[in-house]
Parts: C-alpha cells; sequence; structure tokens
C-alpha cells in the first residue's frame, strides 16, 4: 500500500549515489595510494629468462612493486574454494577475489598486464592479443551504457599458492568476460583451463580498428557444420535447446558421464582439420609452447572427440550452441540476448578439461 | 526475496511458489517469456494466452503426484508481466496461477512435483521451488526454498521435485497465526495511527465546539478501555464475517474507507464532531479495519475448522499489539493530559494525522496496487 512512496524514496536515493560514483573507465593512471608505501625490493631483470621461469620473475617484480596491502590481496591460498570464484558476470554482480586493476598504478597496471602476456598466446586474435580486446570490450560497454560495472579496472589478478619453480600455483586474470587461470606444478604448465571468453558486442569500431574478439571461434564452428554431410549434420545436431553453457562457472566437475553428438573417427581428413582449427581457436590462447603440447594431445584423441549443435548453422541466432567433446577437450559456445545491447546477441564460450581442469582439484 | 545467489546464469529462471492447502496445493509459477516461448514453439509476439493449446501445455507439464497417483491441475490464470533481474534488467514473465487437487482426499504434505514447463525443451532451464505458504507448517509470507528441478549434467537428465514438508500441526498454524496478527499491527501504521488519534482526546471533557479539561484518570481510563473494547468487536466481528467470505467488500474501498477513519478521527481529536458517541464510532470503524484484516486471511484459503482457528490466533496478535500500544500511550496521554501545552500537543498530532490520512486517501484511490 506505501510502495509508491517507499519507491519514490529508494529512487531518490539511488539517483543520488549514482551521481556520486561514477567511477573513471580507464584505470590507466588511475589514483593509487601505492607509491608511498611501495617496499624496497629490487625489482629484477627478466628479459633472459623463458617460459615459466620468466612468468615467476614477472611475478616476483610484479609483488615488489606492491604495498605490503595490496601484496595481501593479490596472494591467496590454494585452495578449490578460491580456484572456483571466476564468473561470466561483471565482478559487481559476481565478486572475485585478488586485486583489482583499478587499484593499481600505472607501472603496476603495466606489470600485471605483462603477467597475463606472459601467460597467454601470441597468435593475432587469439592469447594476449584477445585478451586486450575483451578488456576493451569491457570498456566499450562501460561507455556505451553499461556504466561503472563494466571496463578494465574491474578485472582481477590473484595468485593462488606462491609462483615458484618449485610446488603448485595458479595465476588467475578474471573479470566479466575472460578468465585466464593457469596452474602451474614444479615449473611446469598442468593446467590453462577453465578458461573463459565471451564478448559483447560482438563487433565494434574503436579509431581505425575493428574488432571482434570471438569472432575466429564463431567462423571455426561455422565452418565444421557447413562442410559435414546431412548423415553427420543429423548425428551432431540435437532438437534440444541450449540457452547457456552447461558448464559456466560453478559447474565445476560436472561433466556429461557419456559424449553425445557426432564421434570424429566418421570425418575425413579435411573435416578433422576444421575441428582441430576450431580447437586452435582456444588452445592458441595459452602460450605458444604449452598452445602446442595441449593440441597436439587433443589431436590424438580426435577419433574419441564428438561434435554437438542446437540452433542455427550461423551460429549468430540466440541459443545456437555448439560444444566439442573429447577425452581431455571440453568446448563450449553459446549464443545469447545481449545484456547491455538489448538488440544484439552476445557470445559466451567455456574452455574445460576432463581430466586437467584446474590441475586435477576436485576440493 | 529470490538469491541469484552464485549462479551466475545469465538468463532469468523460473520461479515456482507453492501454496499448501489442507486439501490442494496452489502454485504461481513465473517464467521469462522468452523461453517460454522457445519451448512452446511459437514466436512470444504471437502467443494466445487464452489458447486452449497454452493451457493443454500447461496441464501436460505440471503435475503433482502422491503414492503414484497424479492429482488434477487446473490452470486459473495466465497472464504476461514485465519483471526486473539485476543481471538482465527488464524483461518480460509469463506468470501462471494453478491448483492441484487429488483426485481422492490424501496428506498435501508429502508429493512428487514434476514440473518441466521450458525445461523439457531449454535444457539448460532452471526452476526454482518455494513453498510460500504451509499453514500447518508455519510458513506463511516467507519463502523456503525446497528445492530445484534442473539439468543432472552427468546423467543428462532433470528429475521430479520430490518434496517431504516437515509434519505440521495446527498449534504451529495458530502460532504463526498469532504472529500474523501482530505483524499486521506492527506494520500497519494506518491502524495504529488509528488507535492513536482516537485515543488522543479520550481524557477530556468535550465543551461545546472545544474540548476541554481533564476529566479524571479513572474516567479517562474508562473511556480508553471502552473505545478500545468497541473498536475490538467491531474488527472481531467483520474479520471473522469476512474471513468466511458471507460479506465480500473490494479492497481498495476498504483501505480507502480507513484512511477516511483516520480523517474523521483526526477531525475528532482536534475539535469534537462526535463527542459522548465515540463507542459507536469506534464500532463502526473498527468494521471496517477487520474487513481489511480479513483480506488478509480469505487469501489463505484454509478449510473451515483451520480458519476459525486462523482467525482466533490472528485476533490474538492484533489484541496483543493493541494491548503493547495502550500500555505505552495510555500513561503518556494520562500524563500530558493534565498539562496546558497538550491543546498545542493534540492539535498538531491530529493536524499531521489529518494530512498523513489525506495521502493514503489519494494514494489508495491513485495508485492502489491489490496485494
Amino acid at each position: 500500500m506505501k510502495k509508491p512512496l517507499i519507491n519514490l524514496v529508494l529512487l531518490f536515493i539511488f539517483i543520488l549515489s549514482c551521481s556520486k560514483s561514477e567511477d573513471p573507465i580507464s584505470t590507466s593512471g588511475s589514483t593509487s595510494n601505492s607509491s608511498s608505501t611501495t617496499t624496497t625490493t629490487q625489482v629484477a631483470d627478466c628479459g633472459g629468462k623463458l617460459g615459466v621461469d620468466k612468468l615467476i620473475c614477472l611475478c616476483d617484480n610484479f609483488k615488489a612493486r606492491l604495498s605490503s596491502s595490496q601484496l595481501a590481496s593479490l596472494q591467496m591460498a590454494y585452495t578449490f574454494s578460491n580456484i572456483k570464484t571466476w564468473s561470466n558476470l561483471p565482478a559487481s554482480m559476481s565478486p572475485r577475489i585478488g586485486i583489482p586493476f583499478s587499484a593499481l598504478n600505472a607501472s603496476q597496471l603495466a606489470a600485471a598486464k605483462e603477467i597475463v602476456q606472459q601467460m597467454s598466446g601470441t597468435v593475432i586474435n587469439e592469447g594476449y592479443s584477445e585478451v586486450q580486446q575483451l578488456w576493451l570490450a569491457d570498456d566499450y560497454l562501460s561507455a556505451n551504457g553499461g556504466g561503472s560495472a563494466y571496463g578494465v579496472g574491474n578485472y582481477y589478478l590473484a595468485f593462488f599458492g606462491t609462483p615458484d619453480s618449485k610446488g603448485q600455483f595458479e595465476i588467475m586474470m578474471t573479470g566479466h568476460h575472460k578468465t585466464v587461470a593457469n596452474t602451474y606444478k614444479d615449473g611446469v604448465l598442468i593446467a590453462a583451463t577453465p578458461h573463459f571468453a565471451a564478448t559483447e558486442p560482438l563487433s565494434w569500431i574503436s579509431g581505425a580498428n575493428t574488432y571482434g574478439p570471438l569472432n575466429q571461434e564463431q567462423a571455426a564452428f561455422v565452418d565444421i557444420l557447413s562442410n559435414l554431410t546431412s548423415d553427420q549434420f543429423t548425428q551432431a545436431h540435437v532438437s534440444t535447446t541450449y540457452s547457456d553453457l552447461l558448464l559456466g562457472p560453478n559447474n565445476n566437475w560436472q561433466f556429461p558421464s557419456t559424449s553425445s553428438g557426432l564421434k570424429c573417427n566418421s570425418l575425413n581428413a579435411t573435416q578433422k582439420q576444421l575441428v582441430i582449427n576450431a580447437l586452435k581457436t582456444y588452445v592458441n590462447d595459452i602460450d605458444d609452447d604449452n598452445a602446442a603440447k595441449i593440441l597436439s594431445k587433443y589431436v590424438s584423441q580426435i577419433d574419441n572427440t564428438y561434435l554437438l549443435h542446437s540452433g542455427t548453422n550461423a551460429m549468430n541466432t540466440r541459443n545456437d550452441y555448439f560444444r566439442i567433446d573429447g577425452p581431455n577437450v571440453w568446448i563450449e559456445f553459446s549464443v545469447q540476448n545481449g545484456i547491455v545491447f538489448r538488440n544484439n546477441v552476445h557470445f559466451h564460450s567455456v574452455w574445460r578439461d576432463r581430466i586437467d581442469d584446474y590441475g586435477t582439484t576436485k576440493n | 526475496m529470490i538469491s541469484h545467489s552464485s549462479t551466475a546464469h545469465p538468463m532469468p529462471n523460473s520461479v515456482v511458489n507453492l501454496y499448501v492447502y489442507d486439501q490442494s496445493i496452489a502454485g504461481v509459477a513465473k517464467m521469462p517469456l522468452d523461453d517460454f516461448a522457445t519451448a512452446f514453439g511459437v514466436p512470444k509476439e504471437s502467443i494466445n494466452l487464452n489458447s486452449p493449446e497454452l493451457r493443454r501445455y500447461f496441464l501436460n507439464h505440471i503435475q503433482i503426484i502422491t503414492e503414484a497417483k497424479p492429482w488434477q491441475t487446473h490452470i486459473e490464470s495466465v497472464r504476461v508481466i514485465n519483471s526486473n533481474d539485476p543481471i538482465v534488467r527488464e524483461y518480460q514473465e509469463l506468470l501462471l496461477n494453478f491448483i492441484c487437487t487429488p483426485v481422492k482426499r490424501t496428506s498435501t504434505r508429502d508429493f512428487t512435483f514434476k514440473y518441466d514447463a521450458i525445461i523439457h525443451q531449454v535444457i539448460t532451464h532452471k526452476i526454482m521451488v518455494n513453498v510460500v505458504q504451509d499453514w500447518q507448517g508455519g510458513i506463511l509470507g516467507s519463502q523456503v526454498q525446497v528445492g530445484e528441478i534442473a539439468l543432472n549434467i552427468p546423467k543428462g537428465q532433470y528429475f521430479p521435485l520430490v518434496v517431504k514438508l516437515q509434519n505440521g500441526s495446527w498449534w504451529k498454524g495458530f502460532g504463526s497465526m498469532v504472529s500474523l496478527g501482530m505483524y499486521h499491527i506492527a506494520e500497519g501504521a494506518d491502524h495504529l495511527l488509528f488507535l492513536l488519534v482516537l485515543l488522543l482526546p479520550c481524557m477530556l471533557v468535550p465543551n461545546g465546539q472545544n474540548w476541554g479539561a481533564f476529566a479524571s484518570a479513572s474516567f479517562g481510563i474508562k473511556h480508553m478501555v471502552k473505545l478500545v473494547t468497541a473498536f475490538t468487536l467491531g474488527h472481531s466481528i467483520t474479520l471473522f464475517v469476512g474471513a468466511f467470505q458471507w460479506i465480500r467488500l473490494p479492497q481498495q474501498w476498504v483501505e480507502v474507507w480507513i484512511a477516511l477513519s483516520i480523517m474523521i478521527s483526526s477531525i475528532h481529536a482536534y475539535r469534537p464532531l462526535f463527542a459522548k458517541k465515540e463507542g459507536w464510532i469506534a464500532l463502526g470503524f473498527g468494521f471496517v479495519h477487520g474487513m481489511a484484516f480479513a483480506s488478509i486471511l480469505m487469501d489463505i484459503r484454509l478449510s473451515a475448522g483451520a480458519l476459525a482457528w486462523s482467525i482466533l490466533g490472528f485476533n490474538l496478535g492484533i489484541e496483543c499489539m493493541q494491548i503493547l500500544l495502550l500500555t505505552v500511550v495510555l500513561p503518556l496521554i494520562l500524563w500530558l493530559s493534565k498539562r496546558s501545552e497538550y491543546i498545542l500537543f493534540r492539535k498538531v498530532v491530529s493536524a499531521i494525522s489529518f494530512l498523513i490520512a489525506c495521502f493514503w486517501m489519494l494514494e489508495r484511490i491513485f495508485f492502489f496496487k491489490q496485494l
């Protein structure tokens, strides 16, 4: 009965609070109190190092640039409850742990991004290139109606366990539409999953550049679909609707006990290559050496890998869905309604590993 | 409130709220229209809410089963509403009211809820199932989640929800009605304000157009008890008559009349309108307030015995709050009435009450929301 009045008052408070909290969208050069308390630890030269050695060196350098309170946010314990905190929602709706980019000054931010770059591949539009584009996509959302919940400042970096050449640790970079979560043990990458990538908008123009961070993934699935025979297509296609990923955040270790769809052993060499091309659009997100190793494992299992599809073959309509499900590999791609751009669709996608997800940590 | 917790599902899900009655179970199902359209196989712009196909769809996908015997499902109403979700913001929902009745009388506390609207087609959809009313279990107005119907991903199947409500009792029902009555008065600013302005001049002697001096403590207390008793008698009668639906008045007009009762009582507290007839006025306005109390019980759809029991409990709750209010207000008015500043105090309070009541009146006429 008194609702309209209460709503009016709430609306007023809401408007007031909103007008006060217009966060800067870009984090570069964002203010931080860290400079006054930066530790005196020496920053090493990581240039001569390679692979995981270089990564650990960069991690040490990053830590050396942080204040003790920043360090406390960054460095977390390696527990399953910590490592599963990624999401497909903005951090404001599904809180992340670690240190937000918005809390870093320019040199700290550069050091953080160097770590992500070292974890990622160099193939154009995949790897670090894709990460950077997805950061830009979030900035674009922020500037075009999404507001302060979006933007690269709301991405987080966390260390679970201490990055070291001995023992196990995970480095996670997570925000709204991208999560990179690599697990290392005794100086070797043991898991590159779960790995999440999504994009809204699907593509946009900024300056002289046109971006479409997940266009290659989409095109790779369309390629597979358009080269199947009608018999193969019938086996791959299901009439059931998938409005979302099956194994998104929180659905950990829930892999279907039986795989379904079209088994790839019936594909010819050209068709198999199209599946491998699709795998590459995920595997190449990880540093090039490890990408090659993971890919060769997935390729060796291709005859036992299944393809499942629902919706249209163009993979551009709400509820379109594609899945690659092998002994190890698990990739899902889902076309969903837009959130900020309501009249468009947007892509969600996850790459997991049936055996090695989270470096086999289950609880 | 529905917690989105950490489900991280970017699409809204279905929510089914169950009302567990003695001899039937009613439900309100809310589902995103987009997903319903996908499952129903008709574009959402072309969905005819009154079509027999749509009713048949829900009859095929909503069933309660006990001892392997399906109950009868009846679709009461279907409409489309605008909803809001923190993630997807504004979206349309289909809102369905249904009721399931066993063919032969059976317990309504252990049952299998076989609900697969939308999920039979959209396999990623989820249905949250709550009990929002279970009189015997002491659930009234709150929301208790009893489970979720969702795909078991490893098994590749979804399963009906087995509901086992904890043993209920009439005492639990009675207890929850007492607290509902207390809560209703404590939350119902209009009832509180009415009582307050009614009692404001009760220690004073009317003197023509104005209120005169303080009468005496014994006169005042007797007067106050008389007024409260008359009001209680009035609302108890209409609560009983209304809850059994022997008389049914439009809820909006009852609410408007309550605002009017406060306006009139405020004028009376300012200057006597119906001096020495306050008892009758309290009784009359008691009738009006009782109709409002009754509308709450009407919605609970209890069997006659449980309803009578509930009315008793609900009324007891109301009386408890009234007595609590009196123990605070009586000494205060008694003390204040003797003082010269009381004239000003009484006039200011009654003027403010009048304005608040005017506001409620307008709000209830122009912005009335059916509960």
